[in-house]
């Protein structure tokens, strides 16, 4: 019950700081994706099951700020939270770094479906869109990840938990 | 049988992962008006009540700061004042003359930034007055800045504005310089552009851009940007011109909302002696313009609202 409220409380605090505070934070139009960093945070933590399920539910929260194409960003969440789940079986998940390249790997795939879905531009523009604004908001991302996810995982939980253990 | 459990649970994982994929999926099929309407109940319920109090609160430590900035600018703009009231003055007694009518006199709403859209281009942000306020779907948004866009949906105390960096939102734009008209639109890959343009137009970097009002959805004389880059398409038919744009998202918080009244006259199109003379005269560039917003209250007289003759977010 405790962990379904505080990955409510997660996802809703994740969004409503990315609408309202985020933008002040941002430097050429770059803005740090912290639903993205959410997303990873869950995810990490418990793996792809409830990644799948967190993204998709943030990812659904961002879309009423954009009704006109929603069920995108609940896509782009579900599919973010599933691959991040996925890969951390992978890799080191308690070090930082990795932390920081699973939150950064959840915020070019956020992007990409929001370029994609929401009619932004040819498919030949997808690489220097990816360049221009997925790789620096992704950067952003990472960076800040080394700052907070420590702080998020232990706030969802305790350690990381792996479907191995 | 522990070697079973991995599969198992992978099993569920996919399980789970195609559900949500469906449901995804089942929110894109879903009627616009459905969705609009689930966006709404959403935002308003679950994010407005707090959004608000922050957004009182940020703005209470940013006009703080801009405090200081203002009361600089205000001893600039009275002494501009009273040139222009000189002016003023004097044009209406020609107009009176001549029995012409009063030009215009818009009737807007203050509204404040609430919230903006997740995505890295924000095409739409939330402002705190809706419905009760006399709001509409299509009512032209504005600021100090120029042009924000459109007013995309209303509730009772909130609407969401569909800003010039949506993809639907297309202005007819006019060049004040040269009096060239374009359609200026967002692309992902370009940001602003004034498009077509046909190629030799007199464009040039450093112009200023309006609103033409010819759409007849935006009304004419608001700031759009400045023409940053020029060059001719790969077919030589056009002119790639990208915008500087004059709205910047991080630094609005508070806009207006024409919610009536006259708009101005439509501008000419002729850019004077330099257009029908011989020998082409080079009028000076101009550079950024400060929009000619005036923050005065609506006339008591009963005015007609703007009606747009396009679909919201697209101008003819």
């Amino acid at each position: 019950m405790t962990e379904l409220l505080k990955s409510m409380i997660l996802a809703w605090a994740a969004v409503f700081l990315q609408t309202s505070l985020a933008p002040n934070f941002g430097f050429g139009g770059i803005v740090p994706d912290l639903v993205a960093l959410a997303i990873a945070a869950k995810a990490i933590k418990d793996g792809p099951a409830k990644g799948t399920v967190f993204g998709a539910w943030a990812g659904f929260l961002s879309d009423c700020y954009h009704p006109a194409t929603m069920g995108l960003l609940t896509l782009g969440g579900l599919v973010s939270g599933w691959t991040v789940g996925i890969v951390r079986e992978g890799i080191y998940k308690e070090q930082p770094l990795s932390q920081a390249a699973l939150a950064a790997w959840a915020a070019l795939i956020m992007r990409s479906f929001e370029f994609l879905g929401q009619g932004r531009g040819t498919l030949a523009a997808f690489p220097w869109f990816l360049l221009r604004w997925g790789l620096g908001g992704a950067l952003y991302t990472a960076l800040l990840s080394l700052l907070v996810m420590a702080g998020l995982i232990s706030w969802l939980g305790q350690r990381p938990r792996s479907r191995l253990d | 049988m522990q070697s079973l459990t991995p599969k198992i649970w992978q099993r569920t994982e996919v399980a789970i992962l195609v559900a949500y994929i469906l449901m995804s999926l089942v929110l894109m099929i879903l009627p616009g008006a459905w969705k609009q309407a689930i966006g709404r109940a959403v935002v308003g319920t679950v994010f407005y009540p707090l959004e608000k109090p922050l957004t009182q609160l940020r703005s209470l430590v940013a006009s703080h700061r801009e405090n200081r900035e203002l009361r600089r600018e205000l001893a600039e703009l009275k002494m501009e004042n009273a040139a222009l009231r000189e002016s003023g003055r004097e044009n209406l007694e020609m107009r009176q003359l001549l029995g012409l009518k009063q030009r215009w006199q818009w009737r807007y709403v203050a509204a404040e930034l609430v919230a903006r859209d997740p995505g890295i281009f924000v095409s739409n942000v939330l402002i705190d007055k809706g419905r009760r306020d006399s709001l509409q779907k299509g009512q032209v948004a504005i600021s100090t800045m120029g042009l924000v866009g459109l007013v995309d949906w209303t509730d009772d105390g909130s609407a969401a504005v569909k800003t010039v960096f949506h993809p639907e939102v297309k202005v007819s734009a006019l060049d004040l310089r040269s009096r060239v008209l374009g359609i200026l639109r967002f692309q992902a890959e370009r940001g602003l552009i004034l498009d077509r343009v046909p190629i030799r137009s007199d464009v040039l970097p450093g112009d200023s851009l309006i609103t033409s009002g010819y759409g007849g959805l935006f009304p004419p004389g608001l700031m759009l940007g400045v023409v940053d880059e020029v060059r001719p398409d790969s077919l030589r038919l056009h002119m790639n011109i990208k915008v500087k744009p004059a709205l910047d998202l991080n630094r609005l918080s508070q806009l207006f909302v024409i919610t009536g009244g006259q708009p101005p006259p439509l501008p000419g199109l002729f850019a004077g002696p330099a257009d029908t003379a011989g020998p082409k005269i080079r009028t000076p560039r101009l550079g950024p313009i400060k929009p000619s917003l005036s923050i005065r209250p609506a006339q008591p007289r009963i005015v007609e609202p703007i009606s747009p003759t396009s679909p919201p977010g697209e101008e003819p």
